[in-house]
């Protein structure tokens, strides 16, 4: 498959349809995203699963998509993305993160394997162009483990592994949907600076809020996290109650609007 | 290439954590956790993560700086040095302290603590991963 996808950008690139293709490139110093120009770059692009394309760069709290794209705004872009990939991508264009207009997204199916080491609930993009997405999503052993238990067990589960928390916000810093200039993790007014371990649950839960209707379920903050805090099981309970209540799952299409960034007409909410 | 990710160190602890640094026309724009790294498995703290933003901080010490008038002022090395050395050869042993460096080689951190013990006879010796 490999080959196919390289042989695709390759020629994309060579007949000007595109000017850029982003994707994981093989380096010495392991794999990493990376923008490809030419033909012959094109042979180090790699399929390894564990790289996210989409992540926000800091101070400018801005992802790498949007940077570049600043930078050369009329370039055709191609993204060799995964299921996860592009969910970011969607859930940022949303947001106005950034603008997908000029992107053409080379889809890519996750295997059996790779879908079942990431927990992947959705292994495959929207726009496949290459690969069988698998037919029947990946169950959670875990996290079906942790709902079967009662409520008190869970409450002093979780008591226990947010106590491990040691602050570094890196399941905020990995996350490709955290963006805000502003972020309440590091507000006075829910954590007071020096308490360690942050409170619980107020610490973790202002992100959780703020992912509500956005989690793309990448499982980059659990990977983040020195302190092995099962970070992604929090999230996918939060997806599983969007997806309940509102039939909403972020990432799945580009158009329809989030539950948390829409209004509808005869909300309780919207006074006539 | 519009964008790199290049691969380096941080900077701040012994540890040696891997660090994708990313870079956009010249400029760091970002970091990233090294998930091939051996140390860090794709990690960081909370410095590693912002490893970054000291390199174009505006805080950041470019020049030494020489107390005169009661106000830090921009002085030439040869001056500095020059001071320090005054300052060192004038001070008892125990008023002077040395902080050496995590990222320093052993051999590096060996002298130092040895010529702060035995030239100027101070056990006062640190290293900036305590700070």
């Amino acid at each position: 498959m490999l080959e196919q996808v390289r042989r695709h950008c390759k020629e994309a690139l060579d007949a000007k349809r595109l000017d850029l293709v982003y994707g994981v490139g093989n380096r010495k110093a392991g794999p990493a995203p990376r923008f490809f120009s030419t033909a012959e770059e094109l042979d180090e692009l790699v399929l390894a699963g564990k790289e996210p394309l989409v992540f926000t760069c800091r101070p400018s709290d801005r992802n790498v998509v949007d940077l570049v794209r600043e930078r050369s705004p009329t370039a055709k872009l191609g993204i060799v993305a995964r299921g996860c990939d592009e969910r970011a991508l969607f859930e940022l264009a949303k947001r106005f993160q950034l603008s997908l207009d000029g992107i053409e997204i080379i889809g890519v199916a996750c295997d059996q394997a790779q879908a079942e080491e990431c927990r992947c609930p959705r292994p495959y993009p929207k726009n496949l162009a290459f690969g069988t997405p698998l037919d029947k999503p990946v169950d959670d052993p875990v996290l079906e483990k942790l709902q079967r238990l009662p409520l008190e067990e869970r409450l002093a589960f979780w008591r226990y592994q947010l106590s491990k928390c040691v602050k570094c916000y890196g399941c905020r810093n990995a996350c490709p949907m955290c963006f805000c200039k502003e972020c309440q993790m590091e507000g006075e007014l829910f954590v007071p600076r020096g308490a360690q371990p942050p409170e619980f649950p107020t610490f973790h839960f202002v992100q959780l809020i703020h992912l509500a209707d956005r989690c793309i379920d990448c499982g980059e903050c659990e990977r983040a996290c020195p302190m092995d805090i099962p970070l992604r099981l929090l999230k996918k309970s939060l997806r599983s109650e969007v997806r309940e209540r509102f039939g909403y799952e972020a990432g799945v299409d580009p158009t329809t609007a989030s539950p948390l960034g829409s209004i509808e007409r005869g909300e309780p909410s919207h006074a006539e | 290439m519009p964008n790199e990710s290049v691969f380096s160190i941080c900077p701040y602890c012994g540890a040696g954590c891997g660090l994708n640094l990313q870079v956009l026309d010249g400029r760091l724009v970002g970091v990233r956790p090294s998930r091939s790294h051996p140390v860090s498995q794709g990690r960081l703290c909370i410095k590693g993560w912002h490893a970054n933003e000291f390199v174009t901080s505006e805080d950041r010490l470019t020049t030494p700086l020489i107390r005169k008038d009661g106000r830090l002022q921009p002085a030439p090395w040869k001056e500095a040095l020059d001071l320090v050395a005054a300052r060192l050869r004038a001070a008892a042993p125990d008023g002077i302290g040395a902080l050496s460096s995590a990222k320093c080689t052993n051999e590096e951190n060996y002298l130092m603590q040895k010529f702060v013990r035995v030239v100027l006879g101070s056990n006062n010796v640190d290293h900036c991963a305590r700070l």
